[in-house]
């Protein structure tokens, strides 16, 4: 099992408090999928994490396509996405 | 044969909205206006790549395709086949009563033995017979399918009258007709009832523009809006306006927010009438009757129904009549009437799931859990809505040999995900009585064991 980086646990973190999950957020794997297999979450999930992002990292989601809610697939895409636009 | 067409259009809609002007604009679509000729271009291209089958199942994500779906399948008076969710478990069941099914699709969907058409592949052709906007009252436009409570799923008619009809009314009382006509923009799918209804029917009856797209971040929603012309309708769900609260400060110029699938609290609706600077209004309705009320939520509890629909007293249960569904539909939410026109909402009747504005039967979704292999006894609990977050069911399940990621996993090919129960929690047995029967103190006693 991989290590996250910091950013990686604390968005691990984020998402678990977040959701109510079950899980630690050790166990969230950088490379597995979030939303349908994998963690198992789905698109409601992905606007309250919207939100959860939002107020702690002070930016604001964007899907890539008008259509699909290009929702990030994993923790490691989803953590480098905040990365690149995190405002605090 | 059909008798849709330029011969009826010509008899039946001398006033249809998107008659009123030449090549009147129907559909923002990437970016782009699109008018009646090229719709009427697109539909016929369809109609030339579909099979000769009775039911359509029409998938496309993009509410445009979608429109052109609907349409070519009226044109050769196919049932377009309305699923709460695109399973395959649930495709293969609605499959075994509707043998001849095939599935439009506009994205990478596939699936085993079920014809797929792509709406990419429509047939270049001239257009021999320019597809009209009107139909026989009686036609079967589509078939919205309800999880009923004993595990099949209940089919429910919709008439071309009973589309057209809700959505006048609609339109009359939002007063859509009488403005200067703009954008319709939804976040809600167009295969759900309320999406057809409200995001597909009602600006194709009445000329204002249908936006392709369905936008999902809060910051989505605000670039769509920012990017279709006004006065612009935002057809949502509670769960998106508390999700736009909490990331937008300011959204361009929003007419009217409509919010329909669960119910709407009058603090997130003050909420968000001061912040966007709008009115919101909810629309009450179920699968069964289609849209059916409204009311302005910041007006107070009482909700008006539409002027065709009556609410009565039928053999003990609140039913509402209405001209285009022949016999009275039973309300399934706990109705308070107040007259023929009006009425307030009480609650929910037990078996009734609502997650995130879906529907399901919890009878139906505990049968589903029952199936899987090696769950010898679940159940499902379901906790009360509120304007917070999301609530999940709980499951409480005994399966010596599974584990709550394995029975997900298995949940997940037949029901839609919003139900999948968060958290599943592994018993050694259920505290069933001595008739088999598990009473509602005992699953609360098990549920406030396990809640922290």
């Amino acid at each position: 099992m991989s290590e996250n980086t910091p950013l990686e646990a604390e968005v691990a973190q984020l998402i678990v408090d977040t959701l109510n999950l079950d899980v630690t957020a050790q166990e969230i794997v950088p490379d597995e999928p979030l939303f349908g297999e994998g963690l198992g979450l789905d698109s409601i999930d992905a606007l309250e994490l919207a939100m959860a992002v939002s107020k702690k990292y002070g930016f604001q989601l964007r899907s890539d396509d008008e259509n699909n809610a290009r929702i990030f697939s994993n923790l490691k895409a989803l953590s480098d996405h905040i990365q690149a636009h995190r405002v605090s | 044969m059909s008798s849709s067409g330029i011969g009826y259009e010509h008899r039946k809609s001398p006033s249809h909205p998107l008659l009123a002007e030449p090549d009147a604009v129907l559909a923002c679509y990437n970016g782009r206006d699109i008018g009646l000729t090229e719709f009427q271009q697109d539909v016929a291209q369809l109609v030339n790549s579909l099979p000769a089958s009775g039911h359509m199942v029409n998938l496309c994500q993009d509410r445009y395709h979608f429109l052109v779906g609907l349409t070519a399948a009226m044109e050769k008076e196919q049932v377009n086949l309305l699923l709460p969710n695109r399973s395959p478990d649930f495709i293969q069941q609605i499959q075994k009563q509707f043998e001849d099914l095939y599935c439009l699709v506009d994205d990478d969907f596939t699936m085993e033995q079920v014809p797929l058409v792509s709406y990419e592949h429509r047939t270049p052709q001239p257009v021999v017979k320019k597809p009209g906007l009107a139909y026989p009252p009686e036609q079967v436009v589509a078939i919205a399918f309800t999880s009923g409570t004993t595990g099949m799923p209940r089919p429910n008619i919709k008439t071309w009258a009973c589309l057209t009809q809700v959505a006048q009314m609609t339109a009359s009382r939002f007063n859509l007709l009488d403005k200067a006509k703009g954008s319709i923009v939804a976040t809600v799918p167009p295969q759900h009832m309320y999406g057809l209804e409200a995001s597909v029917m009602l600006p194709l009856q009445t000329g204002w523009k249908l936006h392709a797209g369905r936008p999902f971040f809060p910051a989505d929603v605000a670039h769509t809006l920012a990017n279709v012309t006004g006065p612009r309708v935002l057809v949502t769900t509670p769960v998106h306006i508390r999700a736009m609260l909490a990331e937008l400060d300011v959204v361009p110029r929003l007419d009217l927010i409509i919010s329909a699938t669960a119910p709407l609290s009058e603090k997130l609706a003050q909420q968000a009438e001061a912040r966007f600077n709008t009115r919101v209004f909810e629309i009450f309705g179920f699968t069964e009757v289609g849209s059916a009320a409204t009311r302005r939520t910041v007006d107070g509890p009482v909700w008006h129904l539409f002027e065709k629909i009556r609410l009565a007293l039928l053999h003990g249960d609140n039913v509402l009549e209405t001209p285009y569904i022949k016999e009275a539909v039973i309300i399934s939410d706990v109705v308070e009437p107040i007259d023929a026109s009006h009425f307030r909402l009480r609650g929910r009747n037990s078996d009734m799931v609502n997650i995130a504005g879906k529907r399901a039967s919890l009878g139906d979704l505990n049968i589903k859990l029952n199936e899987i292999e090696g769950v010898s006894d679940g159940v499902l609990f379901n906790p009360d809505e509120t304007d917070e977050k999301v609530q999940r069911l709980m499951a409480f399940v005994v399966a010596p040999d599974l584990t709550p990621e394995s029975i997900s996993s298995a949940l997940r090919n037949k029901i839609d995900a919003a139900f999948i129960p968060r958290p599943i929690i592994m018993l050694e047995c259920l505290p069933r009585n001595e008739t088999g029967k598990l009473p509602r103190q005992r699953l609360l006693e098990l549920v406030a064991s396990h809640v922290g």
